[in-house]
């Protein structure tokens, strides 16, 4: 009988165990936050069409009569977001830090997604590259014999970004790839990389780069990024463009983007 | 948003969030993506609240936005994410104190409802969970009353037979309405 049915959904989703992390203050400040880049996105599109009939005129035509003389407009400018700057380093020691991290690790052994990253303790592996802020820090860590890497984002207070884990064979990593979400993109570098940008909206934001490993923090919401380019801009050291990814996984929303390669500078 | 809008939201939003969170819950099988799910869905009722009908909308609004928030995340590619059972910090032998056995059954209705194709589980939720009429069940699924009426009935035939549980005399309601 359906009784049974529903007697059997309501007891699986008893939630007495599960306190709410966050409150509704949260949500109400995400909503704020939503319309007003909402409203900022109205007035700067309404902005950039009127400067672009003023651009067109002066600018683009450029007064000859033969419109091909002028420049070219530049592209849609900034929304406004600000992307928040690179977290320092922690202030604890590559020790504290794999100590903190052991707890996720034998979560992530225990699962089904080891994805190659070997079985065995933290016991001598290193932090490549770490960020730290308030009561969290997130941390790349490589295995002593530099095959495996893990990715470890531990908070010891409440709310984002939550405790995050992972723990791959480094073979695993494609030259030039990355992927961003909620949190920011963490991932190799390839040897020749001197730097990584990460660009949204037309704003740039370096990332942490060192030992070969990049970190880039940020605190996106999903709906303000969706179907947009998140680009990572690697850099040689003279500041040449080695190739660019779009790292947004939200990008497309609804669709496949598995298959997204880099793209080389011509 | 005004003031008194902003009131009344968070007045809804207190009562809808665990709710919601254990509706998404249903659909995912993860309490944190639930949560996320949850917050998400109330983000976009809160932009919308001006243009809702806070008298009937309100709730088929929310529940479309976490269903569709909770399908969404399942169509991304979240290599990322691990499921942990139980909050690291928790002691284990407070995880495993279960003499009843109690949170093996919860364990094994969420597995059977993974089991469903996506739709069909978000009708079975919707419909035997969540408490939503035929209408509202269309309304937030995007599709006909007669397509709910068969997910419902496909989804609720699988999860009876993944979790061994055979119809012992079928319901007058349920029969006519997929047989109408």
């Amino acid at each position: 009988m359906t009784t049974e049915i529903k007697d059997l959904l309501a007891g699986a989703a008893d939630d007495t165990a599960q306190p709410l992390h966050h409150s509704i203050d949260d949500v109400v400040r995400r909503g704020r936050r939503g319309l007003r880049l909402r409203r900022a996105g109205v007035i700067a599109a309404g902005a950039i069409t009127a400067g672009a009939v003023v651009a067109g005129v002066t600018t683009w035509s450029d007064g000859s009569g033969n419109p091909l003389n002028g420049v070219q407009p530049a592209g849609p400018p900034a929304t406004g977001k600000l992307l928040p700057l690179q977290p320092p380093p922690s202030s604890l020691t590559d020790a504290q830090i794999i100590k903190r991290c052991e707890p996720q690790d034998k979560q992530w052994q225990r699962g089904s997604r080891k994805a190659g990253g070997g079985t065995g303790s933290l016991t001598g592996w290193k932090i490549a590259v770490n960020q730290a802020k308030g009561t969290w820090f997130r941390a790349i860590l490589v295995s002593p014999d530099r095959k495996s890497w893990a990715f470890c984002q531990d908070n010891a207070g409440t709310g984002a970004p939550r405790d995050n884990y992972l723990r791959e064979d480094l073979k695993w990593q494609q030259d030039f790839v990355v992927w961003t979400d909620r949190d920011g993109a963490e991932g190799t570098v390839p040897k020749n990389v001197a730097a990584v940008d990460f660009e949204v909206d037309g704003i740039v934001s370096p990332a942490t780069v060192k030992n070969g490993f990049l970190l880039w923090y940020a605190e996106l919401t999903p709906n303000e990024v969706r179907d947009k380019p998140i680009w990572a801009i690697y850099y040689d050291a003279n500041g040449r463009e080695l190739a660019r990814f779009d790292s947004n996984v939200y990008n497309p929303w609804q669709g496949y983007n598995a298959d997204r390669k880099p793209v080389y500078p011509e | 948003m005004r003031r008194r809008d902003e009131v009344d939201f968070t007045e809804f939003a207190t009562a809808a969030v665990r709710r919601l969170r254990r509706t998404a819950y249903l659909m995912c099988g993860d309490w944190h993506r639930a949560e996320d799910a949850a917050q998400d869905a109330l983000v976009r009722v809160y932009k919308a609240w001006h243009r809702l009908d806070h008298r009937a909308g309100l709730n088929t609004y929310a529940h479309k936005a976490v269903v569709s928030v909770v399908l969404d995340q399942a169509k991304r590619p979240w290599r990322r994410e691990h499921v942990v059972g139980r909050p690291v910090d928790q002691p284990a032998d407070q995880a495993l104190a279960d003499p009843a056995g109690t949170i093996d059954d919860r364990l094994l209705v969420i597995q059977a409802l993974a089991e469903l194709p996506p739709r069909q589980r978000a009708c079975v939720v919707l419909r035997y969970y969540a408490d939503l009429s035929l209408e509202e069940t269309a309304s937030v699924l995007g599709i006909g009353v007669g397509a709910v009426k068969s997910q419902s009935s496909r989804g609720l035939a699988t999860l009876r037979e993944v979790l061994d549980r055979p119809e012992l005399e079928e319901p007058v309601d349920d029969r006519e309405e997929v047989l109408s």
